[in-house]
């Protein structure tokens, strides 16, 4: 099939329009309200064009390409009637920049944008590199006005963290408010009023942070004008240079495109071009990255205690320091403490350091929900197959959201959801306490707290009741899962829980319609004094249904999963490969300093508790900032991070990302792998002679079998009954809400913004009331 | 119910039907929204008042507007089952002397009387024969004004559902080729053929299917729809039963503003009734057809009309036009196949079944069958809601129907078609009502608003009307409609400030064409047609205003004065006082005429005056010494003044 457009014959695909038949033959035809990522919206008018057979000037960017077509888009009367929208547009829209004589000469003297409080001419714009309007402005050779501009005069919107608006410069094209409505799923902005007077803005004009909006910046990416504007990376203008990399701040690992200039990142911006994750960067990725990493207190030196103060040294001496120190103690007495940030390279060479150089197998990862989920997955054998997919989400017929803030921990994954009700999909949230995307959702289940357990269980005995399970009966377990599961009433679920029965049954029912299902589950269930039960029962459920996917524990730190994977979890070598030798897991070496048992530590971030490392002898820090652990340390090392080294990272669902490097590190901090290559050198261990960290991932693909292309195993089937436990409420203990954080540090105590959106959600105490909980915590203490 | 069932009731209404229409005394109420409006609630309190204390028995039916609005409030009296007689202009305290009259006295008095609602009888004149009726072929408002629209019985006796039995026992494929050989177009204002747009729906694939009555009415004076859903909501409910059996649609919305509170009362009755007698709902007339209604009030955006619009509008959405395709017959409504269709067009289909496709066809003009309902006001003497076959001319309508310029003033033009239509001169008044004539004329037939302006309208005003009309209801979406409108309104404003010049005129003519081809719904497509045809039309006008800054109907604020004519002033102040801003004051000097010389003459100021008029309308008609001017005319009277002397 084809089209002819201006005399050029081009392939059409089935379903395209005009536009988009164009653009993959690359044909310009300008716009302004299409985006690649938005259904057509046919506002601006300046596709149109002239059809054979068709009346008007029908838009390019709705009107679907059928065979045979013939198209002008490049005639006389289109380019006029271009022509006439656009100057009607800028009207509308500050263009001095686009009219001006001068501008040429203009543009080559002046580098970057000049601040002002107002955009109302050239030199203020922040968007000027990236502008739409001038890119169309230039193709139709709009080169004066006629008309006067009129300017709107509203009132800058400033009052709001992380970005500004200036709807003086909008044009109303809508890819916001589309963005936000129907990528997002959140409508925190919508069109108001009508006529001349149309805005967008926010329901009874309040702020966004008042409002719903989620900071994901997804408006400002889709929005062709400089009406929206990030106030972070606004005025330092056109990049020196980018790389493709990702986020790292949770498991999602969003792809990114870091943006350096004067030698610093200064911008993240999510990658539109790569299909998977696209759409789903958040606020901590779209606006905390660059203020995050260049605080002013990032470590430069290595530091080694001496005399009781820490004085800064060479690289040569603090390597030999650490070498000669940890020669003083067994191998058994030295443990690894591993930050779930760290590349697979690096966590692959702790490994390599720890089991084979020294001989200690004390390894385990700094984390609490995902160490506690990945241990149980892989001594369940489940952990190296690949994991239930974003892709999975997206299709899938239902989903269940259990316990979680995913809203906050892993703000991306709500997109992922909001796609999958489009196509139909029934989202059931189960939660014990207010979930944030219960508007979001088909079905709300409130439960009491304390009561999953019974409602898992009741749920499995509902599904028992109408799925035969013939297979599964002759499974050892059978018998006393079946007993378990008589022993169970719904009446008494129904009072432990307070789910009606109807209810019940109306998400059995819901189950029960497919396979292509998703349970996901938050960190929220570390609150159960054994977690790994309320994961059983999920699992007993996934069984009855006869799902071998469709299970997600919203894993949180970045590469929680990559660093298990290569080898930093206590018991598995790198692919899960059984450690013959054992060692001691987080909770049994805490006790063991405690004990004396273990003496010496290398930990890789600062967020352990001071009091569960108090009593080592010998610790070695490796970070990026300070942190209250430092007075603790005996060598404190300054590592890169994420934006300064190169690696891979592995998402919560498996997928391998790589990881560039967009700046130089601070002073003469290096990156992880270089670090513990140093140790182990200095240990007199054998290959750590790696010239980058490629090499290192060459030797991981070349040797382990996990890591080599189709290398993972497939998913097994899930044979396995849980007995449930006993219906009533389980005593939970109180935890903190999970804060987004990388190599330990809270990004929020470093981005002001962050903070000011995470208090107005109560995520984190308010500055205010933080001296008067930590008054209170001390009287306790 | 099934068809049997409803044989039953309509032998029992047509038995009730028969009874009222030989009833001693009935008094018929014209109780639509109009009759409100003129003051029919006094009227029936007059009524119930004198009836109760001669105890003379009159039973009150109250029923729709009969189109006569220039008469209302009206009561149509029967006596001894004769045909009920017609009055007009009533008002409470004529009532006791009139039924006295009528029921006491055998009298019919003449002030008010309109004529008998059927043949003429003793010297009374038949009403049908009244000028504002006798050129009318009433269709669609066949009922209206006959029948009390919540009585399920009287539309029952009136032939009702009729067509939609005959229908149900049809193939709905026959159905639509009825339509289609009635070769009816759609009365919303697009005048798109019915009987394919059904088709289209009927085929396009879908689990559901919707059908929606566009009851949005927005145009500014336009009632025709109102008056439909007031007068007769059986009527559109058959009609739309009969559309959703043709296209297989399980459900309808009725689409009606906010602003109809009575039609929307009158529907909420006509559809439970329907229900209740299982007209509507499951296995509706035991045909295994099942049918519902339901009502979707709008919050009265004038772009609720259009198709896409009025779509997200039920679905919750900001009512804002999406580009097509997708269609509505292919994906509308929640995603599924939508049928619209205007009151007009639905209720036109009772008849079209009962009758047939031929008889439909052979009525009005080759390329429009059928007749156009039309809402006429302006400056006429009868206004009022008419129904004329297609083909007869604007000329027979505004005089013949009309009656005229009200107050012997000249006929300048008139506006079909609303917003989204344009103004014709008197030149050409010989066109006739279809839709390629009018379109032919630079108009379009709309949905049946037509304003008759006299000399005192001057056409700039009109189009700046109309546009900020179109600019205040543009839904702000697409940018040559947003921001063109807008632009029009200010060239227009500059123009009616004697602010124009050439260029205005030119940028005028250029921002129409980028409206027109631009725009992404026809809110926007058409919204310059007042503007183009004014300028067609009325271009002189418009020079005038530019060129020599005059605008001859001294409507435009800028190009006129008020002036007080020291012969007539009486000197009562009387304007000094009322002027908002101080801009009359007392000639210090004493002014002498004929009769003598006269104080306390008053003066206006024209540099503070801001023409509100509030003088010339304050001045004592014994004096009348205020009138509008236009300076200009003024300067050329006394050169002309000069030249003679
Ligand atoms: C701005 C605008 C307003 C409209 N308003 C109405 C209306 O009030 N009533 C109506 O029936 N059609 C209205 N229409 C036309 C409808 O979109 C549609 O064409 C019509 O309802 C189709 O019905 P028909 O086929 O019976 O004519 C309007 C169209 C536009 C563009
Ligand atoms: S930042 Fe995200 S949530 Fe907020 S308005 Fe923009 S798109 Fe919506
Ligand atoms: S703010 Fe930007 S994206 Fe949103 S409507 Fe305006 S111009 Fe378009
Ligand atoms: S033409 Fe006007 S009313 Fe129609 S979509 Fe465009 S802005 Fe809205
Ligand atoms: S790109 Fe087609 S109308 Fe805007």
């Amino acid at each position: 099939m084809k089209i002819t457009i201006d005399g050029v014959e081009i392939p059409i695909k089935e379903g395209q329009t005009i536009l988009e038949a164009a653009r993959d033959s690359d044909i310009y035809i300008p716009t302004l309200c299409a985006h690649k990522e938005l259904p057509a919206f046919g506002a601006c008018r300046l596709c149109v064009v002239k059809v054979d057979k068709m009346r008007g000037f029908p838009p390019a960017c709705s009107t679907p390409a059928t065979d045979g077509m013939i198209v002008h888009s490049d005639e006389k009367e289109v380019r006029k009637l271009r022509r006439n929208i656009l100057r009607l547009i800028l009207i509308e829209h500050p263009h001095s920049c686009i009219v001006c004589s001068e501008r040429a000469d203009c543009e080559s003297i002046r580098g970057g944008p000049v601040k002002a409080g107002r955009i109302t001419g050239c030199s203020m714009c922040p968007n000027r590199e990236t502008c739409e309007i001038r890119e169309v402005s230039h193709y139709l050779g709009i080169s004066d006005m006629e008309i006067p501009m009129e300017y709107k005069g509203l009132p800058l919107e400033r009052y709001d963290p992380f970005f500004d608006r200036d709807y003086n410069l909008c044009i109303l094209c809508g890819r916001c408010v589309r963005m936000c409505q129907q990528i997002r799923g959140v409508g925190a902005i919508a069109f108001t009023k009508r006529s001349h007077n149309t805005k967008v803005g926010t329901i009874f004009g309040r702020t966004h942070l008042e409002g719903a909006c989620r900071f994901c910046g997804a408006c400002i990416d889709a929005c062709p004008t400089g009406a929206l504007s990030p106030k972070g990376s606004k005025w330092h203008g056109k990049a020196d240079s980018s790389v493709e990399s990702i986020c790292t701040f949770c498991s999602m690992n969003c792809a990114m495109v870091l943006e350096e200039k004067w030698g610093r990142v200064m911008a993240a911006i999510p990658d539109r071009n790569k299909e998977y994750s696209r759409a789903y960067a958040c606020v901590y990725g779209r606006f905390c990255i660059p203020a995050f990493l260049n605080d002013p207190n990032r470590l430069h030196y290595p530091l080694i205690r001496k005399g009781g103060r820490l004085s800064p040294v060479s690289w040569e001496e603090a390597f030999r320091y650490i070498g000669d120190s940890l020669k003083r103690f067994a191998p058994e007495e030295i443990g690894f403490l591993v930050s779930p940030y760290l590349t697979n390279e690096s966590a692959y060479l702790l490994n390599k350091l720890s089991r084979d150089v020294i001989g200690s197998h004390n390894i385990d990862m700094i984390s609490k929900f995902g160490r506690m989920v990945i241990q149980y997955l892989a001594e369940k054998g489940r952990a190296s197959s690949s994991w239930t997919t974003l892709e999975d989400v997206e299709k899938a017929d239902w989903i269940m959201l259990i316990n979680n803030d995913m809203v906050f921990t892993h703000p991306g994954m709500p997109v992922a959801i909001h796609k999958a009700r489009e196509n139909g999909a029934r989202i059931m949230i189960v939660d014990d306490s207010k979930n944030e995307l219960e508007v979001e959702s088909d079905m709300q289940v409130r439960i009491e707290p304390g009561s999953l357990r019974t409602f898992l269980a009741a749920l499995t005995k509902l599904l028992m009741n109408n799925i035969k399970v013939t297979e599964l009966e002759e499974l050892d377990s059978f018998i006393d899962f079946r007993r378990s599961l008589d022993g169970l009433k719904l009446i008494d679920a129904v009072r432990s829980t307070g789910v009606l029965e109807k209810q019940f049954s109306a998400i059995e029912g819901t189950m029960r319609t497919s396979k292509k299902g998703v349970i996901m589950v938050g960190s929220r269930i570390m609150e159960d004094p054994v977690p790994t039960q309320i994961l059983g029962e999920i699992n007993n459920v996934l069984t009855i249904l006869g799902m071998d996917r469709g299970f997600i524990p919203l894993l949180e730190e970045g590469n929680i999963r990559g660093i298990a994977d290569s080898g930093c979890i206590n018991g598995f070598r790198p692919g899960y490969v059984r450690d013959r030798t054992s060692g001691k897991d987080y909770l049994r070496m805490i006790t063991g300093i405690r004990r004396g048992d273990v003496q010496a530590l290398f930990i890789s971030e600062g967020s352990i508790p001071p009091e569960h490392i108090r009593g080592a002898k010998f610790i070695v820090l490796s970070e990026i900032y300070p942190t209250d652990l430092d007075s603790m340390a005996d060598v404190i090392l300054p590592s890169a991070v994420f934006s300064e080294e190169s690696g891979h990272y592995t998402s919560f669902d498996g997928r391998v990302w790589n990881l560039r490097k967009a700046a130089e590190p601070p002073g003469s901090a290096l990156p992880e792998w270089k670090i513990i290559s140093g140790i182990g050198k200095n240990l007199g261990g054998d290959g750590f002679e790696y010239g980058s960290s490629e090499d290192i991932w060459k030797e991981m693909e070349e040797n382990i079998d996990f890591f080599k292309k189709d290398g993972r195993p497939p998913v097994p089937e899930r044979k396995e009954l849980l007995s449930v436990s006993e219906p009533g409420s389980i005593h939970l203990s109180e935890q903190m809400p999970y804060v987004v954080r990388y190599r330990g540090t809270p990004i929020h105590e470093l981005v002001e913004d962050l903070r000011t959106y995470l208090e107005e959600n109560d995520r984190i105490p308010r500055e205010e009331d933080e001296s008067a909980v930590e008054e209170a915590q001390r009287e306790v203490v | 119910m099934s068809m049997t069932g409803i044989e039953e009731m309509r032998k029992i209404s047509e038995q009730r039907w028969s009874d009222l229409k030989g009833a001693e005394k009935v008094a018929y109420i014209g109780a639509a929204s109009c009759g409100h409006a003129a003051g029919i609630v006094k009227v029936i309190r007059a009524i119930d008042e004198f009836n109760e204390k001669n105890g003379l028995g009159i039973e009150k039916v109250e029923v729709g507007c009969l189109g006569m609005c220039s008469f209302e409030p009206m009561v149509y009296f029967q006596k001894n089952g004769k045909d009920p007689v017609v009055y007009g202009n009533l008002d409470g305290e004529r009532i006791p002397t009139l039924l006295d009259g009528i029921f006491n006295k055998d009298h019919y008095p003449i002030e008010g009387l309109l004529g008998v609602l059927g043949e003429g009888y003793d010297d009374l004149p038949s009403i049908y024969d009244h000028p504002m009726m006798r050129p009318q072929r009433r269709i669609i408002l066949e009922n209206v004004g006959r029948i009390d629209p919540t009585n399920l019985e009287h539309y029952l006796a009136n032939d009702g559902f009729k067509g939609l039995e005959k229908a149900l026992k049809m193939d709905p494929q026959e159905v639509i080729d009825i339509v289609k050989g009635s070769e009816l177009r759609g009365r919303g204002g697009a005048g798109f053929p019915t009987g394919m747009k059904w088709q289209f729906c009927r085929n396009a694939k879908g689990e559901k299917k919707y059908l929606i009555c566009n009851a949005d009415e927005g145009d500014p004076g336009a009632f025709m729809d109102r008056s439909v859903l007031e007068g007769d909501p059986f009527r559109l409910i058959e009609g739309m039963i009969i559309g959703a059996y043709a296209m297989g649609t399980q459900l309808g919305y009725i689409y009606v503003r906010k602003e109809y509170p009575l039609a929307i009362f009158r529907l909420h009755i006509a559809i439970r009734e329907c229900r209740e007698k299982g007209i509507l709902g499951k296995d509706i007339l035991g045909s295994e057809f099942d049918f519902d209604i339901e009502i979707m009030e709008g919050a009265g955006a004038f772009v609720c009309g259009e198709e896409t619009a009025l779509i997200a509008s039920i679905m919750g959405k900001r009512g804002m036009p999406q580009p097509r395709p997708p269609f509505p017959a292919q994906k509308g409504l929640w995603g599924y196949p939508t049928n619209i269709n205007n009151v007009k067009t639905l209720s036109t289909m009772p008849s079209i079944m009962r009758k047939g496709a031929d008889w439909y066809s052979s009525i009005g003009t080759k390329g429009t069958r059928g007749t156009a309902v039309f809402a006429l006001t302006g400056k006429l003497k009868n206004s009022g809601l008419v129904e004329i076959p297609m083909g007869t001319t604007l000329r027979e309508i505004i005089f013949d129907i009309g009656g005229g310029m009200d107050e012997g003033k000249s006929f300048k033009a008139v506006q079909t078609g609303g917003p989204s239509g344009g103004c014709l001169p008197a030149d050409a008044l010989d066109y006739i009502v279809d839709f390629e004539s009018l379109k032919d004329a630079g108009t379009i037939m709309g949905s049946g608003g037509m304003i008759v302006m006299d000399e005192d309208t001057c056409v700039v005003d009109v189009a700046h009307y109309f546009i900020s009309f179109t600019q205040e209801e543009s839904c702000g979406k697409c940018s040559p409609c947003r921001i063109g409108t807008k632009q029009m309104l200010d060239l227009l404003t500059k123009i009616k400030a004697g602010d124009g010049t050439r260029k205005e005129l030119d940028e005028l003519a250029s921002l129409a064409w980028t409206i027109q081809n631009g725009s992404l719904c026809a809110l926007g497509q058409t919204a310059p047609n007042p503007i183009l045809t004014t300028l067609r039309y009325f271009m002189d006008e418009f020079r005038e205003h530019v060129f020599e800054k005059k605008c001859r109907a001294r409507v435009c604020k800028a190009l006129i004065q008020y002036e007080i004519n020291e012969l007539k002033c009486i000197g009562c102040g009387a304007c000094e006082r009322r002027c908002p801003v101080k801009a009359i004051s007392e000639k210090p000097v004493k002014v002498t005429t004929i009769k003598g010389s006269k104080n306390n003459i008053r003066v206006i100021d024209p540099g503070t005056c801001i023409r509100c008029g509030l003088c010339l309308e304050t001045c004592p008609p014994s004096a009348n010494a205020i009138s509008k001017v236009s300076p200009i005319d003024r300067k050329d009277e006394k050169k002309q003044g000069g030249d003679g002397k």
